[in-house]
């Protein structure tokens, strides 16, 4: 008798249960602003998508970072299927990029990824975002959208064929604000299989050496990348004065020498 | 380790001849030294028995007193800035009381400057001593073991021995002063003028028994000239030419004495077009223009306290240096120091002498006015530098005696701050100015305690030793020269070093006979490695076309010093001459290691060793004719490398005979050097150099009691030569007519 006196009560603790557990993590939070720029969002299903950087797009290594709530309640532990996309007028190309996690970071509690952009925006063709988001077992809510984005020009990006036609993508990702003295130096190598596929190369050596044409010299204690994960390849390198800077790299797969880059740096 | 252990068994055996000596002493003399124009007593004066035998020193009264022996004919009295003194005993003898000597000072004489090498007077500086419009450098040309790094018509650098920059101290009255230029255009030499100083003091190697600063090259120390008490008013000018560069230079000072202060104010104007060497037309960009004035005021506040305020102002203009890269385009610096003497403050105690000081030098260089577009280095690159020190410090010297013994002890703190930076602006506007911090709010603080001991034991032995401990700090404030510094090594380095460094010495000498004396000095010590040396970063380094960067951990350099002497008579001997023999064995040796074409990292380079001799001497011909000469030669090997060490002088030398009377006075003089073909190779870019010969004539005509006039020809066949520490074989001048007329009021 006591209970059934007890079945409501155990009924609502249930009913509350299940349901945050299939609204796929609404809480009852309400969405910060945070310090980043904001770059564009859309509105699918009651679910809002906002993507944010931390400087103006440009051609290179951006991160990009999203909030996702559905009225002002974030949402929590979500897949993301992103992609990059320039339209020009008669075909369309993607660029490397790095869809976020199923979590939040903790540098501003929102979803990161990032993406390589490979040309600017232009006459050429302008570049988007393509979302979708759904949570993490897939049977509850889905949101699909596009952020059209707008991507300055810079040479932080080489695009190359070797001789045998292989095409391949290097970006200078570090450093991004240059001192002088050591600097991580950062790099990302993938290839072109496709217009839409790039993925990441695992197994090159790069030789690197910093130049300073006007002045004709280099300098000390240079470390050259090697791979770290999923196409990042991390060294060192010293500026050890301000100026224009020319970072060489030669690149080898498999013991090949496929080509020689250089990117430009002035601060 | 075989040398210390040779040290410390000579000192063991020094103990020796000390203890057995026993003397022959029948005859007492009582006396005093006194001032031959103020009056006043004289304390630490050395005064000694013909033979040597018997020595003591003056005390706080200007007292002495000594025994003789019977075979002692004469007394010798001696004190440094004096003219010394040979006394028949037999006049002694005869007073039958207190013995009353006078002595003159040396440079009050036509107010010449006094030169002194190893604390012996010098008389190379000819009949020019008392013009105040010559250079010190021209001053300081004829002492044997100094020789001077020329890079421009001006401002040289001081070697000794083969040692320079932070081997060699150059001190202005005991203070330091810290060159700004990070290429060393600016060396203490620029900025200070024959007319501020009263003498030039020349240590040659660790100076044991001085109780002064020391190095392991040893030192210049420029005495600022004070105003004189009772003196009245004074006043000079003098203006003069020399055709070499088309130089005009303007002097004057004013001073004023009373009772008890005085003061002297003075200026020095300089302005020298292009210079001609020898056999050929002149060096485009190679005049200058500076001004120095000199501010001196002198305060007796009693008889035992003096109190001397002092400052000089020197500002240059543009300053050429063809051999470089770059002109100074404006140098100034402001040298200021209180000075305060306190005479016998407690019995046995002479004086305590404090001195309190701050200076300011900055220096603007460019090359603006060069082709940038036709050079090896740097090409297409303006670079516009500037760099600044700000050094102070003090330091307090105490002197005292007792009985035979002399004490000398000292404290020096001292803080230098330092700052230099650079642009390189590329001659196409479109390419990025660069920016480089070449010395990053550097700091450095040394607390140096010295002391000294001098036993005059009797029998014509005299034993010196001294002690000398210094404690260093470094730090790097600039945030960019830190990032640069631990890029350059790695991350792992110390950026405030702290270091300890000594110095120990010993010195014997025996007046064998009371025309000859002989003695040797042994000695070791280490050198805290200068902020140059430890955070200069990219400093071009003419002498051998690399760049420097500096090691913040270098490790102190050991010098291991060993020097036999003798010397034959005295200032007022008929002939008389010196010898020294000596060698410098280095380890930990700081120098620049090359890391490529083009970069040398600063670094303890294993084991260096210098060795050489120096002969001066001088004959009275006549009661107006006298003769002098020297010779010096530096052997320098870096036995890491296995080869010469660089920019060592060639074996060198002069001649001199001077007219000397109160009328016209006449001076020739033959100057020569050696080819230097030992050079470095592996490690520096250094080129060989050849031999000279050079004919020089100098007259002094007083034209009547007020006015006098100097004129002289130097290198008079207008021989070209390249100096063989001329910054990238920058010529020599050619055949120079210099005219100057002097007016004394």
């Amino acid at each position: 008798m006591e209970t059934i006196r007890r079945l409501p009560v155990f009924a609502i603790l249930l009913l509350v249960v299940l349901t945050s557990a299939c609204s796929d993590l609404n809480s009852n939070e309400t969405i910060n602003e945070p310090d980043l720029m904001k770059i564009g969002e859309f509105t699918d299903n009651d679910v809002t998508v906002i993507a944010y950087t931390d400087r103006p797009l440009e051609v290179g290594y951006n991160d990009i970072w999203f909030e996702v709530h559905e009225d002002g309640a974030p949402i929590e532990n979500l897949h993301f299927h992103f992609n990059t996309m320039m339209d020009m007028e008669h075909h369309s190309h993607a660029s490397p990029y790095g869809e976020p996690g199923h979590h939040r970071d903790d540098e501003y509690n929102l979803y990161h990824g990032w993406a390589i952009f490979t040309m600017p925006s232009g006459d050429m063709g302008t570049w988007e975002l393509q979302l979708t988001i759904h949570d993490q077992a897939h049977t509850g809510f889905e949101a699909n959208g596009i952020i059209e984005i707008d991507v300055e020009p810079s040479n932080r990006v080489k695009t190359f064929m070797t001789e045998d036609e292989s095409r391949y993508v290097l970006t200078l990702v570090g450093p991004k604000a240059p001192s002088v003295g050591m600097n991580e130096l950062i790099v990302a190598l993938h290839k072109r299989e496709s217009m839409m596929n790039f993925p990441p190369v695992l197994n090159a050596n790069m030789e690197f050496e910093p130049w300073m044409p006007s002045m004709d010299h280099g300098s000390s204690n240079n470390v050259s990348p090697v791979h770290e994960e999923n196409g990042f390849y991390i060294g060192q390198v010293n500026f050890n004065m301000t100026g224009d800077w020319e970072l060489r790299f030669d690149l080898e797969i498999d013991g090949v020498e496929i080509d020689q880059q250089a990117f430009e740096i002035d601060f | 380790m075989k040398f210390r252990n040779a040290i410390l068994i000579t000192l063991l055996l020094l103990s020796l001849p000390a203890a057995v000596m026993s003397s022959n002493l029948n005859e007492i003399i009582k006396g005093v030294v006194k001032h031959a124009h103020t009056g006043e007593s004289i304390p630490g004066v050395h005064v000694q028995s013909e033979h040597g035998t018997s020595g003591t020193i003056t005390d706080k009264n200007g007292l002495f007193e000594l025994q003789i022996e019977e075979a002692d004919s004469y007394l010798t009295v001696s004190h440094i800035g004096f003219s010394g003194k040979r006394i028949p005993l037999s006049e002694v003898c005869s007073c039958h009381g207190k013995l009353e000597i006078a002595l003159v000072p040396v440079q009050f004489r036509g107010e010449e400057l006094l030169i002194t090498a190893d604390r012996n007077q010098m008389q190379h500086s000819g009949i020019y001593g008392s013009s105040k419009t010559r250079s010190v450098e021209d001053h300081m040309s004829g002492i044997s073991g100094l020789d001077m790094v020329t890079r421009a018509n001006m401002a040289k650098d001081p070697v000794i021995r083969g040692l320079r920059d932070g081997r060699v101290n150059v001190l202005i009255d005991g203070m330091r002063l810290t060159p700004a230029c990070v290429d060393g255009m600016d060396p203490a030499t620029a900025y200070v003028e024959t007319d501020n100083l009263q003498s030039i003091e020349i240590g040659r190697g660790f100076e044991n028994g001085t109780g002064k600063q020391t190095a392991p090259g040893g030192s210049v120390n420029f005495s600022m000239v004070r105003p004189s008490l009772n003196s009245g008013f004074r006043a000079s000018a003098e203006t003069g030419y020399q055709s070499v560069s088309r130089q005009q230079f303007y002097q004057g000072s004013l001073s004023h004495g009373e009772e008890n202060w005085a003061f002297r104010l003075s200026g020095t104007f300089r302005d020298a077009g292009d210079l001609q060497p020898g056999g050929g037309g002149r060096i485009d960009g190679s005049g200058f223009r500076k001004g120095n004035v000199m501010a001196s005021v002198l305060y007796e506040a009693s008889p035992s306290h003096r109190f001397n305020l002092r400052y000089i102002g020197d500002f240059a203009g543009k300053i050429g240096y063809p051999s470089m890269i770059m002109d100074t385009r404006r140098a100034d610096a402001h040298i200021g120091g209180l000075e305060h003497a306190w005479s016998n403050p407690f019995t046995g105690v002479h004086s305590i002498t404090t001195n309190l000081y701050i200076n300011r030098v900055e220096h603007w260089m460019d090359d603006y006015d060069r082709d940038v577009g036709d050079r090896e280095v740097m090409r297409n690159m303006y670079m516009p530098m500037y760099g600044e020190t700000v050094t102070s410090g003090f330091t307090s010297e105490l002197s005292a005696s007792r009985s035979d013994h002399l004490f000398n002890l000292s404290l020096e703190g001292f803080r230098i701050d330092a700052f230099a930076d650079m642009v390189m602006e590329h001659t196409d506007p479109s390419v990025r100015d660069m920016y480089l911090v070449n010395l990053g709010d550097v700091v450095q603080q040394n607390l140096i305690f010295s002391g000294s001991h001098t036993w005059f034991a009797g029998s014509g032995w005299t034993f010196a030793t001294n002690i000398r401990g210094e404690a260093g700090m470094n730090r790097l404030n600039n945030e960019s020269a830190r990032a640069t510094y631990r890029a350059e090594y790695n991350g792992e380095i110390e950026l405030e070093p702290t270091a300890l460094a000594y110095q120990v010495g010993i010195k014997a000498k025996n007046e064998i006979s009371s025309r000859l004396s002989a003695g040797f000095s042994l000695s070791s010590g280490t050198r805290i490695p200068d902020h140059m040396e430890r955070y200069g970063y990219y400093i071009y380094q003419p002498l051998d076309g690399f760049f420097y960067i500096g090691n913040p951990e270098l490790t102190p350099e050991r010098s291991t010093q060993a020097e036999l002497f003798t010397r034959l008579g005295s200032d007022q001997s008929r002939v008389s001459g010196s010898l020294s023999l000596w060698v410098n064995q280095m380890d930990n040796y700081i120098a620049g290691l090359r890391a490529d074409d083009l970069f040398k990292r600063m670094q303890n380079m294993g084991r260096a060793t210098l060795k050489g001799f120096e002969v001066d001497a001088s004959v009275r011909l006549s009661d107006r004719w006298r003769g002098s000469g020297s010779i010096a030669y530096v052997l320098g090997t870096h036995q890491e490398l296995e080869e010469p060490l660089p920019m060592i002088p060639p074996f060198k030398g002069h001649i001199s005979l001077q007219r000397v009377s109160e009328s016209v006075q006449l001076e020739g003089r033959f100057r020569w050097a050696a080819s230097q073909n030992r050079i470095a190779e592996e490690n520096s870019l250094e080129t060989e150099t050849g031999g000279y010969a050079l004919l020089d004539l100098f007259a002094q005509v007083p034209l009547n009691r007020s006015v006098t006039m100097q004129i002289g020809m130097e290198n008079m066949l207008n021989t070209f030569y390249i100096e063989h520490l001329s910054v990238n074989s920058m010529p020599a001048p050619g055949r120079n007519v210099n005219l100057s007329i002097q007016i004394n009021l």
